[in-house]
């Protein structure tokens, strides 16, 4: 009887979601059999077996490929749905989390450490780019939080603002750096998940899974917005008080993810824009299958990184910017034949 | 007009609706009363028909709450008396200037107000869904308080009017009352003459209908 | 009339050297030297006079902090360079922008790029700067010293069994040396392999599976003076990495290590040592 009230709409919905589920477990999965060490399937079942007698391989799998799959697995999630949030607060489809000055908040943070204390790496690290991230997204709010009018416009400037503003002071920090900070500083920007430890994953699976959650049940209201601040706020929406919320929100995961994984750029952009184009992104299943999308986006990217030069790491974000150049242009493409 | 559905404060004065303050209910109460179909839309994120008709819930839904059966009952129902029932899963963008006015009614009606703000809901159609819009609106059985620039449809639609010249109110009343060769030379400053509409209102009073004189300076 | 003739042969020689001698001191070289091995190495062969300007972290020997500063790996100071008046000037391609000298060259002044690539090219440098200064014997003094000392090292290494080890170059993001650098030759005089020769790039970055996949073991971490040691991985998850079992983690200087100068010597010898002590460890184990 519910088979029989479904539209069509809602069968495509409920596929939609059933292959992206499927694509995310498969790709969580098969991630696990790719690395530097030869490993084979049967090492792959046994590190799900926690047993004391785990062979060298199983091990590798379990401490290593696991815990960084799985972060780069949340890691697109998280970027997908943050830049999703973004897109429709600011009514502006080329909206990315890193427009806001989070991720140069970051990196000022790091070469800061980097600069006063001589740390370059450890917690520490990670700590200092969470407080330059959160840093980043307080002074923005500070500047452009209270508008009540044109609020979209103040923020986006705001944003772009403080991005040159930490920009300029990360560089003249690394004026007075030796050429191999500068290039450490340069590749930790660039992103990679080959940091990433077991005892850490709570952190962005928490603030990951929370926002996600939050998102969830404004989905109303963060449709309300698409058609107007004037719009939503005849629908009783609080228009700038949810927008500022909403920029917290992805802030928040932005900042957490580039404190542990660098900078990562282009997925927010991309993920939302791909799955729009089968998904009306006013369900839930378009922003489940968005975050699903891009988490099995980002463990494949992983998988590159890893295995693309012999034994060594690409960093991740080189490849999403390849990707995400590649897929701007063929938008481009399609739109001028569209005309 | 914005003043009324709560986008402008007033900073002088009180705007009351069944006589309580309007600021001083929380947005989404006063959601569930009024209902604003605004003149134009931005566009992008090919939300569908569907989507945006269900958006009328927004105010009377809290956070955790999904569609029920019934809801999507409403919403298609509201669909179906706007006339749009073929396009329900179309993307919103691709409509028409009309169909467009039209699901934003259906959406007005999802939000089951008790009063209907309309924004120069008549300015871009062609005449044919101009006529068609308002009638719709009347037939919703709720109080519209609509903007317009054309008097004659406003004559043949409305049961009273609000005239307003320089920001201040000069003229209420039954249009009969309202729309006189002189109040058109002062407000409006043209020339017209003013005669009875062959049809009569459905409250059987005469309609009054102006005929614009052209070709002076 | 001889003796005359003597004495006057004897003055004229006597003022005849003694011009020779002004003539010198008014030809003596000046020198920006652009690098602080080039500092060091000049001071090694006795030419530390002849610098008139330097780079700000110029600071051995202590002699050499005294000097002017002209610049760093920002860049230079051209106003400066040409206020020095300068008959040379000694850059490292690494380690200056080559915009800067392009122009130096085209005010004028003449550049010599050092550009050690192997170990034993230092003392050719030290016999090159010799010829520049006029300080001929005591760079050839300089140069055997550093030869012998080389020899030596290579001659204690020569019967020493070839281990393997990873040089872990930075910590976050870890990063190691291939082939093409001066640390791997410092790394294969003390016969020890690196793991991570054959790579693509010259400074490959890495990740904690790379490394336990070679199985290294001696594990070698640069300890430069500047920087606190941090320990970000926890090797001992590891134990089949040999370095891991036997717990061969090797400290050494990296201040001393990336100065193409005799000290650089005095470093490769300490790590040497090091990794034989490690050596012996591991064949004890054995």
């Amino acid at each position: 009887m519910v088979m029989n009230n479904m539209s069509a709409v809602d069968i495509r919905h409920s596929l939609a979601l059933l292959i992206s589920v499927s694509a995310a477990l498969f790709s969580l999965f098969t991630a696990l059999s790719f690395g530097a060490a030869e490993t084979s399937l049967q090492d792959v079942f046994n590190s799900f077996l926690l047993s004391n007698e785990a062979s060298f391989n199983t091990r590798i799998i379990y401490e290593l490929r696991m815990p960084r799959t799985l972060l780069a697995f949340l890691a697109g999630s998280g970027l997908a749905i943050a830049g999703l949030i973004l897109q429709t607060v600011t009514r502006n489809p080329l909206a990315d989390p890193y427009l806001f000055g989070i991720s140069s908040g970051a990196s000022f943070g790091v070469v800061l450490l980097m600069a006063l204390a001589g740390i370059s790496a450890g917690f520490m690290l990670s700590a200092a780019a969470l407080l330059g991230s959160l840093l980043a997204m307080g002074l923005l709010i500070l500047i452009a939080g209270r508008q009540q009018s044109a609020q979209v416009e103040s923020m986006l400037l705001a944003g772009v603002a403080l991005s040159f503003l930490f920009s300029a002071f990360t560089s003249l920090l690394l004026y007075w750096s030796d050429p191999q900070a500068v290039a450490a500083i340069l590749f930790w920007t660039l992103g990679s998940f080959a940091r990433a430890q077991w005892a850490t994953l709570w952190l962005p699976l928490l603030v990951i899974t929370l926002c996600t959650f939050v998102m969830l049940s404004f989905r109303r209201q963060l449709n309300a917005m698409l058609l107007g601040d004037e719009s939503a706020i005849t629908l009783g929406v609080r228009v700038q008080r949810f927008r500022i919320l909403m920029l917290v929100l992805s802030s928040l995961i932005t900042a957490v993810l580039v404190a542990m994984c660098g900078g990562i750029g282009f997925v927010g952009l991309m993920v939302p824009h791909i799955v729009r184009f089968f998904i009306s992104q006013g369900s839930i299943a378009g922003l489940l299958v968005t975050s699903l999308v891009g988490g099995t986006f980002m463990v494949w990217v992983d998988v590159l990184s890893r295995s693309l030069l012999k034994n060594q790491e690409l960093p991740v974000g080189v490849i999403t910017a390849a990707i995400g150049s590649v897929f701007f242009l063929s938008l481009l493409f399609f739109r001028k034949r569209k005309v | 007009m914005r003043c009324l559905y709560r986008f402008n404060k007033p900073t002088e004065g009180v705007i009351e609706f069944n006589n309580t303050d309007i600021w001083q209910l929380k947005s989404d109460e006063y959601a569930k009363k009024v209902a604003v179909v605004l003149q134009e839309t931005p566009s992008q994120f090919n939300l569908s028909v569907f989507d945006v008709v269900a958006l009328g819930l927004t105010p009377h839904k809290s956070l955790f709450s999904s569609i029920t059966n019934i809801d999507k009952q409403e919403i298609t129902q509201a669909i179906s008396t706007v006339g749009l029932a073929d396009h329900s899963d179309q993307s919103f963008e691709s409509l028409s200037g009309g169909e467009k006015q039209r699901a934003l009614i259906a959406r007005a009606i999802v939000q089951q107000p008790q009063l209907l703000i309309m924004d120069e809901p008549t300015s871009h159609l062609d005449v044919k869904y101009q006529i068609q819009v308002m009638e719709l609106a009347k037939s919703l059985g709720v109080t519209v308080f609509a903007s317009f620039h054309d008097l004659n449809l406003a004559s043949a639609m409305c049961d009273e009017l609000v005239v307003i010249k320089n920001g201040e109110i000069t003229h209420i009343g039954t249009p009969s009352e309202v729309l006189t060769e002189n109040m058109l030379g002062d407000v409006f400053g043209v020339c017209a003459q003013v005669n009875n509409h062959p049809q009569i209102s459905k409250s059987g009073n005469s309609i009054p209908h102006i005929t614009y004189f052209y070709g002076y300076e | 009339m001889f003796r005359a003739f003597f004495i006057g042969l004897l003055l004229f020689s006597v003022s005849g050297s003694a011009l020779a001698e002004q003539a010198n001191d008014s030809k003596k070289l000046r020198i920006i030297a652009l690098a602080p091995h080039i500092v060091e190495n000049l001071f090694a062969i006795g030419a530390g006079d002849n610098i008139v300007g330097t780079v700000d972290y110029a600071d051995y020997p202590v002699e050499a902090q005294s000097i002017e500063r002209i610049g760093g790996y920002y860049g230079i100071s051209l106003e400066k360079v040409l206020a020095l008046k300068p008959d040379l000037v000694i850059a490292w391609k690494s380690g200056n922008q080559s915009e800067d000298l392009a122009q130096i060259e085209r005010l004028g002044i003449k550049v010599y790029l050092s550009n050690p690539t192997t170990i034993d090219a230092v003392a050719n440098e030290l016999l090159t700067f010799g010829e520049f200064t006029g300080n001929i014997k005591q760079s050839q003094q300089a140069a055997n010293t550093f030869k012998q000392k080389l020899r030596g090292i290579v001659k204690s290494q020569q019967d020493k069994k070839n281990i393997t080890g990873f040089y872990q170059l930075w910590a976050e993001p870890m990063m190691t040396v291939s082939k093409n650098t001066w640390i791997n030759q410092l790394i294969e005089t003390c016969h020890v392999s690196n793991v991570f020769a054959d790579s693509v790039t010259d400074y490959p970055q890495i990740s904690i599976e790379n490394v336990i996949v070679t199985k290294p073991q001696v594990i070698i971490i640069p300890d430069e003076k500047s920087k606190t040691l941090q320990p970000v991985v926890n090797w001992q998850k590891w134990p089949e990495v040999p370095a891991v079992k036997n717990d061969q983690f090797i400290s050494v200087n990296a201040d001393l290590l990336h100065r193409f100068t005799a000290r650089m010597l005095d470093g490769l010898a300490d790590m040497c040592d090091k990794i034989d002590a490690s050596r012996k460890q591991i064949k004890s184990t054995q």
